[in-house]
């Protein structure tokens, strides 16, 4: 048998059955099962299912019982009448393709063959365990909807129809990864959404051609505009809410099966300060809390390495009573100002991660444990001087602030440190400004990373460093909506 | 080959940081930090420089910062330094140092080659305050121990940024110093210190001012006089007028806070030569009645400011009379000031102006204007 008669359905029942059996071998969690209609016998059929991903009684309900009890009227066509009259389930589809049947199979739905035809229908039973709807660990919010997305693609796509209930939110499948079949669906609101993004990123999916896709972190590798970049084009999320943000903003999302991170494109640069929270408090508080975050991402790059060019090349320009508390407490310290800061943030690092790591009941002690040990007794050790664990301290807080662009602070931090051990001041300014030349030739999908928005009157600020208030934020992002007006106020007073 | 272009680069990049180092990478614990400094004249001509630096031994968290002092030898303050070197075994950092006691000797003598390298060298910095030593050595200024701090030099210092509100010692930097001295027509001054006996110790105390001729020290004069000189050249922030206001009363002294000083100096030109009018006026308020006659009576408040006014126009015009007979300096720039106005006219006489200005008639008006007498509005009584 030559490859396409492989995957070619035979006519006769048994033949099928055998073929499935074969190709699955001693899996016990396959279940077949044949019957026949109580009237006729010229009505066989028989399904097999993937025992844990179905609705078991869904499948007698709506299958077995509705062909046993049928009333045959001697039709010809039986398919057609199995299909149209005789089945009670709420999907069902014809299929004739072998591969295609077992793969649809081993996702959850069971296939029925019948005698003497030569195709089998698939029938929707979709039914396995999955964690229930709750918030991100990643992304809690005080103020706020707390539901996350999960790993099944059409809840996650729920959720996300739910909060957009216009019919111009339009979903398109298609599937990668050439084993794993992961289904993937693009989200835009057409209309909104830019064509020619749209038109590039579908070329870009075509172009993927990996075996397995596990988590939507594949694709947003495999897409990105920079794949070398340490900083992220392509955004992800894991909260409903943001994911309808963004897409009324004129963006795609890409939802993955399996995957509760959905990924948003293009993304900027300013969007890893932004947070959902910043919308619905008060404008005034979202903008501080905004202001906050962009500060500490300044704040947690650069501290460690103006400390460091600081101390160990301008020492005139720190304040003299400092100076000497400095002097003072540096003394008799083994190592160099720039080992002990670089020795210090990679200690950081470590705790940080494996913290995250371990069952929450240990993460208590071992915090305490880092705290106590590292801080206190390396200092009383003179290993390390006190100010560098105050540095560290500080610039580990501020890090949080900033969840969303962590990875690249602490790429950024480490090149800084060196830069700054060679050259001081002078090379801290020089990675400034090749950091800020780099940014601003990145694109995203097109779109330019460090976004300015030249419209007219303060629009580029509106939404960047504060979060003005709605009647100011009429127009969309530029570069990515099609239709930029957003909303319509006439008035900010609404009383009268 | 774009992976070899990217290696490439890295090792060029890696290769240029390596080789040329790390171009003044220094750490701040291997510098003994320079405080302050006092230089004093050796007997073979050359300079004692005594250098007080923050004392890394003690240091802990919870002591205070002390500081220790030792001496070293050189032709010039920049041969000193390095000397230092052979005595610390650390490079001695000049960056935070702020304050230089000069002992009377090397400032009679000429003091520009003391100060050269401080206004030349990148590292000393040019706000420094220099301070004369009369009587005493400057080492003795400088290894008395401190009253209120660890570090001598850094009370010195704070002695005299907190001038402004005494008034009596003039707040001079390094570069106003240097500035005075290349000034035709401006004689520079600097505060002098001295030791002083203490309840069961010597304390350094300020002693007003020595006056210079061009980079030669002249002579000095004391703390009140240094306040009438500070009023001429407008320079009185706050202080205290204390005044016998009754000379059939000797005894009791009438204390004024000021407020608000200011001074405007003009030359008056007639034919070929200039005389000078100063108008003070000053903003005061009567703060202390050590007696019993009543200052304080609202009726008498034009009174009180006209002798008040006439008090304080003596003693100025004093200091002023003593300057040009006595001293032959002049210190309150006249001389600047009429270049300002006339140049030209200034550029003819700047030769003989040290005569000119013995003979110039100076005209001193000084209004004295008293705003409140405190919370308390009469005198106490006694009986």
């Amino acid at each position: 048998m030559n490859e396409s008669e492989k995957t070619k359905l035979s006519q006769s029942l048994k033949a099928n059955m055998e073929t499935v059996k074969t190709i699955y071998g001693s899996d016990s969690t396959l279940k077949m099962r044949s019957f026949s209609n109580l009237e006729s016998d010229k009505i066989k059929c028989g399904i097999f299912y993937i025992e844990g991903l179905v609705n078991k009684e869904s499948i007698s309900k709506n299958i077995i019982r509705p062909i046993i009890q049928a009333e045959y009227s001697g039709e010809k066509d039986i398919p057609a009448l199995l299909k149209d009259k005789v089945i009670t389930s709420e999907h069902i589809r014809v299929e004739q393709d072998l591969t295609a049947l077992i793969e649809a199979v081993n996702y959850g739905d069971t296939a029925l063959f019948i005698d003497g035809f030569a195709t089998a229908f698939l029938i929707d039973s979709k039914d396995w365990k999955q964690r229930q709807i709750e918030e991100p660990q990643s992304e809690m919010t005080v103020r706020g909807p707390k539901e996350g997305f999960t790993e099944c693609i059409m809840v996650n796509l729920s959720l996300i129809r739910r909060r957009i209930i216009t019919q111009d939110l339009k979903y398109e499948f298609s599937e990668i990864g050439t084993r794993t079949k992961t289904k993937i669906c693009m989200c835009y609101i057409e209309g909104v959404a830019n064509k020619n993004i749209l038109g590039e990123l579908k070329d870009r999916l075509s172009k993927i051609n990996m075996d397995a896709v596990l988590d939507s972190g594949y694709i947003q590798e495999c897409i990105k505009d920079a794949p070398m970049s340490i900083f992220k084009t392509v955004g992800s999320t894991e909260k409903p809410d943001i994911i309808c943000g963004k897409l009324l903003e004129g963006r795609i999302a890409i939802v993955v099966d399996g995957s509760p991170e959905v990924i948003t494109v293009p993304y900027l640069f300013i969007e890893a300060f932004q947070t959902g929270e910043d919308y619905y408090i008060p404008s005034v508080y979202g903008s501080i809390n905004r202001f906050l975050r962009i500060a500490s991402f300044f704040l947690t790059t650069m501290i460690p390495a103006n400390y460091i060019a600081l101390v160990t090349f301008h020492q005139e320009m720190i304040p003299t009573p400092l100076a000497i508390s400095i002097a003072a407490a540096s003394t008799g310290t083994p190592f160099p100002t720039i080992v002990e800061m670089a020795l210090m943030l990679i200690v950081f690092e470590i705790i940080r991660e494996a913290i995250v790591r371990m069952p929450s009941f240990m993460g208590q002690a071992i915090s305490i444990v880092g705290v106590l040990v590292i801080g206190q007794a390396t200092v009383e050790a003179r290993f390390i001087s006190a100010p560098i664990i105050i540095i560290v301290a500080f610039t580990a807080i501020t890090g949080l602030m900033i969840g969303k662009i962590k990875s690249t602070s602490i790429i950024l931090r480490m090149i800084f440190i060196i830069l700054s051990g060679f050259l001081g001041f002078y090379g801290i300014i020089f990675g400034f400004i090749v950091t800020c030349i780099y940014l601003l030739q990145l694109k995203s999908f097109g779109v330019p990373f460090i976004h300015v928005d030249n419209s007219k009157g303060l629009h580029g600020v509106t939404d960047t460093i504060i979060r003005a208030p709605w009647w100011y934020l009429k127009l969309r992002p530029a570069f990515m909506a099609i239709d930029r007006k957003r909303n319509d106020f006439k008035t900010k007073k609404v009383r009268k | 080959m774009r992976i070899k272009k990217c290696l490439l680069l890295v090792f060029i990049i890696s290769d240029m940081l390596m080789l040329s180092g790390c171009w003044n990478y220094r750490e701040l614990s291997d510098m003994a930090i320079i405080t302050g400094i006092g230089i004093d004249r050796a007997e073979d001509g050359e300079l004692d420089v005594t250098f007080e630096i923050i004392d890394y031994k003690t240091a802990s968290a919870i002591q205070a910062i002390k500081t220790e002092t030792f001496q070293s030898k050189g032709k010039t303050l920049f041969e000193a330094t390095r000397h230092a070197i052979k005595l610390t075994g650390m490079k001695l950092y000049w960056a935070h140092a702020q304050v230089a006691v000069i002992s009377e000797e090397v400032a009679r003598d000429d003091i520009i080659p003391i100060i050269d390298l401080m206004i030349r060298d990148h590292e000393i910095r040019s706000d420094i305050h220099l301070i004369i030593a009369k009587d005493v050595l400057a080492k003795d200024i400088i290894t008395t121990m401190a009253l209120t701090m660890n570090n001598q030099s850094y009370e010195l210092a704070l002695m005299i940024h907190n001038s402004d509100s005494s008034g009596e010692i003039p707040k001079v930097h390094l570069y106003q110093f240097i500035n005075a001295m290349g000034t035709d027509g401006k004689e520079p001054v600097l505060p002098s210190v001295t030791l002083m006996d203490d309840i069961d110790k010597k304390i350094v105390a300020s002693t007003g001012s020595a006056v210079f001729k061009g980079s030669r020290l002249r002579g000095f004069i004391s703390n009140e006089e240094t306040m009438w000189y500070l009023f001429v050249t407008n320079e009185i922030k706050s202080g205290l007028l204390t005044m016998h206001l009754d000379p059939k009363k000797p005894k009791e002294t009438v204390s004024f806070e000021i407020f608000r000083s200011e001074t405007e100096m003009k030359p008056v030109f007639s034919n070929q030569s200039v005389s000078m009018s100063i108008k003070i006026k000053l903003l005061v308020k009567l703060n202390e009645i050590a007696g019993e006659t009543n200052y304080a009576d609202g009726k008498q408040q034009n009174e009180l400011e006209d002798k008040a006014s006439e008090q304080l126009k003596e003693n100025i015009m004093a200091l002023i009379e003593k300057m040009k007979k006595e001293f032959d300096l002049d210190i309150f720039g006249f001389g600047n000031v009429v270049y300002q106005e006339k140049p030209l006219f200034f550029e003819k006489v700047k030769s003989s102006w040290d005569q000119q200005y013995q003979n110039l008639k100076v005209e001193l008006q000084v209004q004295v204007k008293n705003k409140s007498t405190g919370v308390f509005n009469k005198a106490i009584e006694g009986d």
